[in-house]
């Protein structure tokens, strides 16, 4: 016969006693009172019910009288029921969480789980999700996308009709290069984003007028719209909205609710990691570009160009007159951003057929 | 004097689970009686056993009856009665019992002086605090948590839910009060359950609002019309899965009344221009605070508007101080002063939170108990900056300290003001209730939570 010290707790009021459980050939079950031993329960060890382990925390033993035994004499219960086929399997789960070697395994395997997941899963899965779901999915999500950006930063086109359909014509070849891609092009007075132009998941592709009016040859143009051809081709609107929505899961999935954490801070890995995410989507559309610029045999240097006079300009109108050199404090704002430092980008936009400045000297 | 005087009365009832004969030997041995009173007691029609006293005592008298098995009832002596009514009855015999006194002092030694002080008959009974304690840690915290999470990485998430009772059977052990810890009961199936039907939803809302923003605003206005319903089964199925001494907790909050708090004072909040969302959130306090229970006893919020309207007039006027400085900062300071918005949401995350809990628990009563919060603004927001600081630096893995960290210093800081014996609570008969609702709430993070 084997004792175990702890109380009796019998369910019907919050009054306790302390109590012994004294179990005979390890199926019969009898509670008595610590100190004048009388029968307070009885029960065979096939009724009652014995919850697993979990650190210290004292467990409760259930009898079917609807009673409970507290007990923290643990070492002395796992062993009582350590030959029943479901405490073994509830036994392991503490064996994992109280061995250091488990735990040491555990942790590695998950900051590994978690790397691999957000570096490659998450932007893997979101892609082949967006190209099995048909293109036509975005394009409420576009259209209401637009119609708020009218609505707050974004003004009607100020440019001439004959100069937007001058370059809608410039952009035909473009759009023949492409066939598989649908392509629709609109114009808007950029307002506070300035010099610009992005790709919805639609197919639309908004140019500002400050972007058109920074442009000093045509190809600049059509290089931008190959970039944004590239992202829609490449379909990052859907797959961004898909790795947001996984990223934000995974996270949700490893805290469970942060309290005891200032919660605005909890975005900044989501942050960072969609940042960087978006990095990734910029380079592939500049790639897309210089394979089309290489194909129509425009010079790569005019999409170079145009970045550098946009920077230019961004700095001018903010005070700052010089673009920063590469510090320290550089490639912390470089984790920030939505887009690859522009230097490292007009790097790879090298080549002659260019004014002076971007390329090498054509004399 | 026109203080009420109560009576302690026996009609020779017997409460459910006792016989007539465990009754009888446990009051002679309570009240040292003689076989002979006993009889007399029991066998009377109807019996004042205690007259002229205050409720408080009267109500001491019934609990100690109760435990040991008879059924007593506390009557209000009418005025005209006073004179008359015989006040040397049984008391005579009970005021003098030593062994009473003794048994007493056994079953309850922590309120031995509260109940020493009773049957003495100096005071009526005086409140004494009794701390609530965490004795989790951190490094035993993580353990559970890694395997936790790797465990439910392996599974594609199944084990989540019983990651999910682990971690609340972790804190909840921990937690105790009077020698004796809380204990989480629900059953991960359970939650499993209400977790994939949850999951589903969420997947189809986020789906929808990406791709076809009017059935996604559809789900909406379906979740917010279920919210009530969501709310109610949410307090209830985690109240009934906690007991503490093998009582459990229950919450008795009706979907109109819910409705009120989570939707139509919100709403009235909104049309006011936010005039009246401190009283909204009051009312949200209140409903869940009054409608939960220990066993069959119910909670009680004292708490009034006014408190709320303070907390949330100080809040406002701290964040527009704040942007105000701020603002008027970052031209000459630059960044620096962006680190000093960082502190001002900080001091606001605080102040918010200290008001809140200590408000609503300093406000909660349990029969004729009460708690006592003390937060510190000071103090836990130090503990909320260096808890998101580790969890910086560590990439996260500080998580589970910071749990701790949390856990301890707001149980810590929680004391149970008691008046007499915190053994006479009694359960109470219930129906099952799923986890779905509250799976649904956590999934949309709907901030509730006692």
């Amino acid at each position: 016969m084997k004792t175990l010290h702890g109380t009796w707790y019998d369910g019907k009021t919050s009054c306790h006693v302390p109590a012994i459980a004294n179990i005979s050939e390890e199926v019969s079950w009898r509670i008595l009172h610590a100190e004048n031993h009388a029968l307070l329960s009885t029960a065979s060890t096939s009724t009652i019910q014995v919850p697993s382990r979990i650190g210290n925390t004292p467990r409760f033993i259930s009898f079917p009288c609807g009673g409970k035994f507290k007990t923290t004499d643990h070492a002395a219960l796992d062993g009582l029921m350590g030959n029943q086929k479901s405490s073994r399997y509830r036994q392991m789960i503490y064996a994992l969480e109280s061995k250091k070697s488990w735990v040491l395994l555990a942790l590695v395997t998950v900051m590994l789980v978690v790397y691999v997941a957000a570096r490659f899963g998450v932007p893997a899965t979101a892609k082949s999700a967006a190209f099995l779901l048909p293109p036509s999915v975005g394009d409420l999500a576009s259209k209401q996308a637009i119609a708020m950006l009218d609505k707050s930063i974004l003004a009607p086109s100020e440019l001439e009709d004959r100069q937007k359909e001058k370059i809608l014509q410039n952009f035909t070849s473009v759009f023949s290069a492409h066939p598989a891609v649908d392509i629709n092009i609109a114009f808007r007075k950029g307002g506070p984003i300035g010099a610009n132009a992005f790709a919805l998941p639609s197919g639309t592709i908004l140019f500002t007028d400050e972007m058109i009016e920074l442009a000093e040859h045509e190809e600049e143009l059509m290089a931008v719209l190959a970039h944004e051809i590239g992202h829609v081709a490449h379909r990052h609107g859907l797959r961004m909205i898909i790795q947001d929505s996984l990223l934000a899961f995974i996270v949700v999935f490893i805290t469970g609710d942060a309290s005891g954490v200032a919660d605005i801070f909890m975005s900044l890995p989501i942050v960072l990691t969609e940042r960087a995410y978006s990095r990734g989507f910029e380079e592939e559309a500049d790639l897309f570009a210089r394979e089309y610029l290489n194909r129509a045999q425009i010079p790569l240097c005019r999409f170079a160009a145009l970045l550098e006079r946009i920077e230019t300009h961004r700095l001018s109108k903010t005070g700052e007159t010089q673009p920063k050199s590469p510090t320290k404090e550089a490639r912390w704002h470089d984790y920030l951003s939505t887009h690859p430092d522009t230097k490292s980008r007009i790097a790879k936009f090298q080549s002659t057929g260019c004014e002076k400045r971007f390329a090498i000297p054509s004399n | 004097m026109s203080i009420t005087a109560y009576r302690v009365v026996y009609q020779g009832e017997v409460l459910e689970g006792f016989t007539l004969d465990q009754v009888k030997k446990a009051v002679a041995k309570l009240f040292n009686l003689g076989k002979e009173k006993v009889d007399k007691l029991f066998g009377s029609h109807r019996i004042i056993i205690k007259s002229n006293i205050q409720k408080k005592k009267a109500d001491y008298y019934r609990q100690q009856l109760s435990k040991a098995g008879a059924r007593v009832y506390v009557e209000k002596i009418p005025s005209s009665d006073v004179a008359v009514d015989d006040p040397s009855t049984i008391i005579e015999e009970i005021d003098r019992a030593a062994p009473l006194r003794n048994a007493m002092a056994k079953a309850a030694s922590a309120k031995s002086i509260a109940a020493e002080k009773v049957m003495s008959g100096t005071t009526s009974l005086e409140k004494h605090p009794v701390a609530f304690k965490f004795s989790g840690n951190g490094a035993e915290y993580f353990k559970i948590w890694i395997v936790n999470i790797l465990l439910s990485i392996i599974t594609i998430g199944i084990y989540s839910a019983w990651a999910k009772v682990r971690t609340r059977r972790y804190f909840y052990g921990n937690t105790a009060i009077d020698g004796a810890s809380f204990d989480y009961q629900a059953s991960p199936t359970a939650i499993l359950k209400g977790r994939l039907i949850a999951v589903a939803f969420f997947m189809a809302y986020s789906l929808a609002s990406n791709y076809a923003p009017l059935v996604g605003i559809a789900l909406m206005l379906l979740f917010s019309t279920l919210m009530p319903w969501l709310v109610v089964r949410s307090l209830s199925f985690n109240a009934r899965m906690s007991a503490y001494k093998n009582i459990r907790f229950g919450f008795d909050g009706r979907i109109g009344e819910a409705a009120k708090a989570f939707l139509l004072w919100p709403f009235l909040a909104v049309l006011t221009l936010g005039i009246l969302s401190p009283y909204a959130f009051y009312r949200q306090q209140r409903f869940i605070v009054s409608n939960s229970r220990y066993g069959t006893t119910s909670f009680r919020f004292s708490a009034t508007p006014g408190p709320y309207y303070a907390m949330f007039f100080m809040v406002t006027l701290i964040a527009i101080g704040g942007v105000a400085l701020v603002a008027s900062l970052v031209p000459f300071f630059g960044p620096a002063a962006v680190l000093l918005g960082a502190i001002f949401y900080l001091f606001i995350f605080a102040y918010f939170n200290v008001r809140m809990i200590n408000l609503r628990y300093n406000h909660a009563h349990l029969a004729q108990h009460h708690f006592v919060s003390r937060l510190e603004i000071s103090s836990y927001a130090m503990l909320i900056l260096t808890n998101t600081l580790g969890m910086v630096l560590t990439l996260g893995l500080f998580y589970p300290w910071a749990q701790v960290r949390t856990a301890q210093y707001k149980i810590s800081r929680l004391q149970f003001q008691t008046a007499g014996n915190l053994d006479t609570f009694v359960a109470a008969q219930e129906k099952q209730v799923s986890a779905l609702g509250q799976e649904i709430g956590d999934v949309f993070d709907i901030e509730i939570g006692l």
